[in-house]
């Protein structure tokens, strides 16, 4: 079923359409939480949120063409209200190593999922390692596929400063993985 | 022809402009000497002198003195050359940078790289839960607890007890997460300061205009005060330098001492007793005079 079918069955109340919305994005949404967050735990939070946020704003959301711009800008905004949050007000009692275990999500952890992938394992964790505003750029532009227009109209910054952002994300994206493989291969030499 | 001079026409001999004596004459001069015949075959391009080692240290050199490095602006076009994004020509002027600058190289290498696996880490599929979740979450729902699911019947006083706790405990988090709670304490704080220590309270004035005076002339103050078992003021003060006294030992037993013999009734058959009671007097007051003294130079 095409998308523009899907949410108008979405917008005129069909739960099974909702479902069916939801688990053909849901991939996308957590991932894009995670790599905002680099948490799995907190990144199914938040990704639920924004599906929670995207169903209460169905109605008046934009078209297909628009739709995963909209998305994504929803899951940004609940992972940078998120961020802010946690700034502003770290967790009030540390938690037991012991506990984290029990607390974690039901889920597989996406690090976990890369154990077998050392490429992306690789990237993955340059990624993690990248300033905050670089490493946006690049999950926005090569990860997820949007345009400098869109990532310009997302950030609300010139699409000059997109492009030349978005270079130096890649430049620095590319200096974190050398940098983690030579690690790497000092590590097996030593 | 000398092959200075052969030099000085050397350009035009390259393109054919000499007039037929002076090619004559070249011709004859080439046949004949060997270093000028190297020169034109240098010239020509036939014969490259330029070491290996050192022709990129030369292009460094030449760039550094015009137009600088070309780096950076190698590094704007290296994610469209890694991705086949570039037109022919600047492909080739990319890759002839490439085979001379091992810095580009290991970036491109590693953007041919990145530009595989990014795509495949654009999505991750959450636990089995989640879809589940969402929907009850939108719906309206009640989520039930993916994490720790005990049921009901199974559950001990014990655990319902530390249920409770935890629904206190949980409580107490969120009210002290939410972001105004710093606020709300320090006034809390502020008006709990302003009622214990207000110098504004008719009681609390009484009490704290005398220490001051009891603080500059303590034994004089004490011995007069306390010759007066109803004063309000020698108790309150005997029970504060208890309170205080309670880190040295010592002062502390002096000072319980001395309020036990106020309590004591006195009386004319006790007289000798109301004797020591007051000799004891007297040195409990150089004690707490002493302590009092302390108190102040703090």
């Amino acid at each position: 079923m095409d998308l523009s079918t899907l949410l108008e069955r979405c917008c005129s109340g069909d739960e099974l359409a909702w479902e069916a919305l939801v688990r053909q994005f849901q991939a996308r949404i957590y991932g894009i939480a995670y790599h905002y967050v680099g948490n799995a735990e907190d990144a199914r939070d938040l990704a639920q949120e924004a599906f929670i946020r995207i169903y209460q704003n169905l109605a008046t959301g934009p078209d297909e063409e628009r739709f995963l711009l909209w998305i994504i800008t929803i899951t940004r905004n609940a992972c940078i209200d998120h961020l802010r949050r946690k700034k502003t007000r770290p967790p009030a009692h540390d938690i037991a190593a012991g506990d984290l275990l029990t607390l974690r999500a039901p889920g597989a952890d996406p690090s976990q999922q890369y154990a077998a992938d050392s490429r992306k394992r690789l990237v993955h964790c340059a990624l993690q390692q990248m300033t905050d505003l670089n490493r946006e750029i690049i999950v926005l532009r090569d990860i997820q596929g949007l345009t400098l227009e869109e990532i310009a109209s997302l950030l609300c910054v010139p699409l000059g400063t997109v492009k030349s952002r978005s270079n130096r994300a890649r430049i620095e994206l590319a200096h974190k993985l050398a940098f983690l493989r030579s690690e790497l291969a000092g590590g097996a030499v030593s | 022809m000398s092959c200075s001079r052969f030099i000085r026409i050397l350009a035009d001999f390259q393109q054919g402009k000499l007039l037929s004596e002076e090619q004559m004459a070249a011709d004859a001069h080439l046949a004949h000497c060997p270093a000028c015949r190297r020169l034109v075959e240098i010239a020509q391009g036939r014969i490259d002198i330029l070491p290996e080692s050192g022709r990129d240290e030369l292009t460094r050199s030449i760039l550094d003195r015009t137009s600088g490095p070309s780096c950076p602006r190698a590094e704007s076009s290296l994610w469209e050359f890694a991705g086949g994004e570039l037109s022919a020509g600047d492909s080739q002027m990319i890759a002839l940078h490439l085979d001379h600058c091992s810095a580009c190289r290991a970036i491109a290498g590693d953007f041919d790289e990145i530009q595989r696996v990014l795509p495949e880490i654009a999505g991750f599929e959450p636990d089995g839960l989640f879809t589940r979740d969402v929907l009850c979450a939108t719906s309206g729902a009640k989520i039930p607890d993916s994490k720790f699911v005990i049921p009901d019947e199974n559950l001990s006083i014990g655990s319902q007890k530390s249920r409770f706790g935890n629904r206190i405990q949980t409580a107490w988090h969120r009210i002290v997460q939410r972001p105004c709670f710093s606020l709300e304490a320090a006034y809390v704080g502020t008006l709990v300061l302003l009622v214990a220590f207000s110098p504004f309270l008719p009681i609390r004035k009484t009490v704290f205009d005398r220490i001051p005076a009891a603080a500059s002339q303590p034994s004089t103050y004490l011995l007069s005060t306390w010759s007066n078992t109803q004063s309000p003021i020698s108790d309150g003060l005997c029970k504060f330098a208890l309170a205080l006294g309670t880190r040295d030992q010592a002062i502390a037993d002096s000072l319980s001492r001395l309020v036990t013999c106020y309590e004591r009734p006195s009386g004319s058959t006790l007289s000798r007793r109301a004797q020591r009671i007051s000799e004891w007097r007297r040195r409990e007051a150089g004690i707490l005079a002493t302590f009092l003294m302390r108190l102040k130079f703090w």
